[in-house]
């Protein structure tokens, strides 16, 4: 298992493979000491990876950010994206970023499973521990990512 | 009418599979069918011939591993081409796969080169069937 930058470089790598392959999104780090306000208005996913090792990826897009995201994916560009079309979106950015992100750091040619995505509007409950990393999209923010490795094997 | 059956839960990600099959010009005047789960897509390859299905693994109701095991077992429905999209793929599950009979294996996030490419091996191989 990696340590906590590896973890941040493989995130990330998953994170830009996902983003630049299906929305043609640039992702960049937000300045160090950037805190996300759980008040404001969020849209999230959480993808687990369940064999063969236990961890979660929790992506919270600001709610403005991921609209305009899915707009462009879906090539709405004279309406908003539905609430069901963004948390659509926003699970299958997840389930893409998860795959990528477990080949990264399943060890060496493993199988591993995971879980359907959850989705849901907010900010998430996330178990504490939780390494986690704020981006901008096409430097526009707000894109939090937090991994917990729960149970290694 | 050749037909095209796409199997995801996510409409997002049948919606990119779609467009990437039409960017690669080789599905011109072809239908292509939706399906949210592998009950739907067998629902949809026995109601009229398909020439293709392409299917995500990670569905629920039944998944893509269960639906190939259906098609391959099925004497109507094993000459049908599979070609899985996913993003649960491993070497060892993409071995898995083809040896139970998927044409081709293919990592999320796809692009339009990728599946044209991965659409014309299949042609390729099922020249009879696609004319």
């Amino acid at each position: 298992m990696r340590d906590k930058d590896g973890l941040r470089d493989a995130v990330m790598q998953a994170a830009r493979e996902t983003l630049e392959g299906m929305a043609f999104a640039e992702l960049t780090p937000c300045e160090p000491g950037t805190v996300p306000d759980p008040s404001g208005e969020w849209r999230w996913a959480r993808i687990m990876i369940m064999r063969p090792f236990a961890a979660s990826l929790y992506i919270v897009f600001s709610k403005v950010l991921i609209t305009r995201l899915v707009a462009g994916l879906l090539g709405k560009f004279d309406e908003e994206p539905a609430e069901d079309e963004i948390l659509d979106a926003l699970g299958e950015l997840a389930n893409t970023m998860g795959g990528v992100l477990a080949r990264l750091i399943v060890p060496g040619q493993s199988a591993f499973e995971l879980s359907l995505p959850d989705t849901g509007s907010s900010w998430p409950d996330m178990p504490a521990g939780v390494h986690s990393w704020n981006y901008m999209i096409n430097e526009e923010p707000l894109l939090h990512l937090a991994l917990m490795v729960e149970k290694e094997e | 009418m050749k037909r095209i059956i796409i199997a995801d839960d996510s409409v997002t990600a049948r919606m990119f599979t779609r467009r990437c099959l039409e960017i690669s010009g080789l599905t011109d005047g072809v239908e292509l069918v939706d399906a949210a789960n592998g009950v739907e897509a067998l629902a949809a390859l026995r109601d009229a011939p398909a020439d293709l299905l392409v299917t995500d693994l990670n569905m629920p109701e039944m998944d893509g591993e269960q639906l190939l095991a259906r098609v391959i077992a099925s004497p109507k429905l094993n000459r049908v081409p599979v070609m899985v999209i996913t993003s649960a793929d491993s070497e060892a599950r993409s071995e898995k796969l083809l040896a139970m009979g998927a044409k081709v294996v293919l990592r999320k996030p796809i692009s339009p080169p990728v599946v044209a490419e991965a659409l014309e091996k299949i042609i390729g191989a099922h020249k009879e069937e696609w004319g």
